[in-house]
């Protein structure tokens, strides 16, 4: 069926369900796309395997627990710290020096550490979470399944990079270089 | 699921909460599923990309605009992704799975034919479903995509014609052009079993 070029946007748009006035050829046009449309479609159907959609949601479960683990991570990084200014702006300082004079003298004794640093329980919760993941992967790799690697790759490099190591790194005791 | 449904479980899902992303998957998944499997005519490589794409929805749910439809956007990513899929397995044809045409290059197909998809031999013994992978891999990638996206996303030209940038004149001729290259190749296939 040979139709003008310009005939196509019109019959696209018609069958978006615009109102269009097609010519006796652009609706032949359109009822071809349309049985087309029906007939290859139910062929295209797959079902996935089974066993895919539980793995998939596996590991979004996982990926959920440790975003919520980090945030949780964060929010108290964050509130140690606003702790330690609290505390930095309280702390009774040298008679004759201003509130803050007397927060940034107390501040430059506190190491950088100090105030960036995790709670313990969150960061081991994460470190449990990954040893879940690479546990996992083992079993898959022993079992020889056929283990989508390369997103579990990647969400164990995402986590990975979540952990930082100044948060693993132990405290150096105040005044000490590392 | 009706919109009002859909609306209260992507509020849920950006409030972080895994039964609505459990829900999202339930309900688009197999859908997903079934689009990326037609696009890589890998059961690995869809497996693998559903699972990056729960992931990727998890980081831009925020960014969904809740007045538009939910499925051509969830699409349109599904499809990005499919396109980064296949220019990274352009750029390393080693290290892919995935070998899809551009016009000029080696098509899908060939590489589903070949031996080095031991992998999925296995899985693709429905007969049906390997002539059908086989039909597609010989359209030129923008059609296959147009195609799939209007099937598994029920999307309209319209909306396909923004996810591909171009008139809604060109999606049609292109999917006609398709479909019926499809048609007559799954006809043939028929004939050739019977």
């Amino acid at each position: 069926m040979s139709v003008p070029n310009d005939s196509f946007g019109r019959v696209g748009r018609w069958l978006d369900g615009e109102d269009v006035r097609l010519s006796p050829q652009e609706r032949a046009l359109a009822d071809e796309i349309r049985q087309d449309l029906g007939a290859v479609g139910s062929a295209l159907d797959a079902a996935p395997p089974p066993g895919v959609l539980h793995r998939v949601h596996g590991r979004l479960s996982r990926r959920l627990r440790r975003r919520s683990l980090a945030g949780r991570a964060l929010a108290g990084a964050a509130l140690a710290a606003a702790a330690v200014v609290l505390a930095a702006t309280l702390w009774p300082g040298q008679p004759g020096r201003s509130g803050g004079q007397r927060a940034r003298g107390a501040l430059a004794e506190v190491p950088g550490e100090w105030v960036v640093e995790s709670p313990p329980d969150a960061l081991d919760a994460q470190v449990e979470a990954l040893s879940e993941d690479i546990a996992d992967l083992q079993v898959a790799l022993s079992l020889g399944d056929d283990w989508p690697f390369e997103t579990a790759v990647s969400a164990i490099e995402d986590d990975l990079e979540s952990v930082r190591p100044d948060e693993i790194q132990p405290l150096a005791p105040p005044g000490e270089p590392w | 699921m009706d919109p009002q449904q859909l609306r209260a479980v992507i509020a849920a899902a950006r409030a972080g909460r895994e039964e609505a992303y459990r829900c999202l998957l339930a309900r688009f998944g197999p859908r997903l599923y079934g689009y990326f499997f037609r696009a890589t005519g890998s059961h690995h490589d869809a497996e693998d990309l559903l699972g990056e794409m729960m992931l990727r929805l998890v980081r831009s749910l925020r960014r969904y605009d809740d007045r538009g439809r939910f499925e051509p956007w969830l699409f349109s990513i599904a499809a990005n992704l499919v396109r980064d899929r296949i220019r990274r397995a352009r750029a390393s044809p080693q290290a892919a799975t995935l070998d899809a045409d551009g016009g000029e290059g080696p098509s899908l197909g060939e590489t589903l034919k070949g031996a080095e998809r031991p992998v999925d031999e296995g899985l693709l013994r429905d007969e049906a479903g390997r002539a059908v992978n086989e039909a597609l891999a010989r359209l030129d990638e923008r059609s296959r995509q147009m195609i799939l996206l209007r099937h598994f996303a029920g999307m309209s030209f319209k909306e396909i014609a923004e996810v591909f940038d171009c008139p809604v004149g060109t999606v049609l001729a292109r999917v006609h052009r398709g479909l019926r290259a499809l048609r007559r190749m799954l006809q043939a296939e028929d004939e050739r079993s019977q």
